[in-house]
């Protein structure tokens, strides 16, 4: 009887209490679900100009512009006369969206401002990207 | 014996966790993997939309400072070569003869983009308009 319940005893006390790593996993979980942002990145960063003027900017769709001047959405290079059904098919998924347009220096104006005006048809807020 | 007993009844009323540990560790490597985070600045350059056909353009439109960026990125302010950092400087210069002017920025499509930003922003910096517009051929 006596060595029985040591025993018993012994095992309660190796036995881990999960609870407080329960609780810090747990609010991991909170905290990556509320900032998880669900953007089709672009797929290439691109050196953009530099500004002084430039506010944050918290946008939805992103949009690069390379150096060539192909347009890239979620890691696809596209002409600037393609781009349309797309950017109407990502404002219709998220109907309140922001947008950046990330330019390389060496992009073309025409290019930037065309993707711009398109966002404007479409009724999206557009910012053009700076570092 | 009895106490034995009581311990096992004790085991089996305490909700078994593991499963829903498991499936919270999978949610949590999930959103850590999926998680962007932005850190984007940007300027507004979104023009004015053009004012309807109807309406008669202004009879006495204000005076106008055009600075024209040509394809291979030469800039020039009415009409005179300069230098692109140099122009926001001659915009001022200007801006004495004709007080109350408005800042015309002409692209040609081909000129290069951070022109565009570095004038919108240098113009922005000192608190003047501007409208930014996308023509072809020389004006």
């Amino acid at each position: 009887m006596a060595r029985r319940s040591r025993t018993v005893l012994e095992d309660e006390g190796t036995e881990l209490n999960m609870t407080p790593m329960l609780d810090v996993v747990f609010i991991l979980l909170i905290f990556f679900i509320v900032t998880s942002v669900f953007v089709k990145t672009p797929g290439l960063e691109p050196l953009k100009p530099e500004a002084t003027t430039d506010v944050a900017w918290n946008p939805t769709i992103l949009v690069a512009v390379d150096s060539a001047s192909n347009v890239w959405i979620d890691k696809r290079p596209y002409k600037i006369g393609e781009i349309r059904p797309i950017l109407t098919a990502l404002r219709d998924e998220t109907p309140k969206a922001n947008a950046i347009i990330q330019a390389d220096r060496d992009a073309d104006v025409g290019t930037v401002m065309g993707v711009q005006e398109l966002f404007q048809d479409l009724g999206v807020t557009t910012r053009v990207g700076t570092e | 014996m009895r106490r034995a007993r009581r311990r096992n009844n004790d085991d089996e009323a305490d909700v078994d966790m593991t499963p829903m540990l498991d499936i919270v560790f999978i949610m949590l490597i999930f959103f850590i993997v999926t998680a962007v985070f932005l850190d984007e600045t940007g300027l507004d350059m979104t023009q004015p939309p053009p004012p309807p056909e109807d309406q008669p353009p202004p009879t006495n439109p204000p005076p106008a400072i055009t600075v024209y960026v040509d394809e291979n990125s030469q800039c020039s302010v009415d009409s005179l070569r300069s230098t692109c950092g140099g122009v926001l400087a001659r915009i001022e210069r200007q801006l004495a003869d004709k007080p109350g002017a408005s800042v015309i920025l002409r692209f040609h499509p081909d000129a290069k983009h951070n022109i565009l930003v570095q004038l919108k922003d240098g113009l922005d910096g000192r608190g003047m308009q501007s409208k930014i517009e996308v023509v072809k051929d020389t004006a």
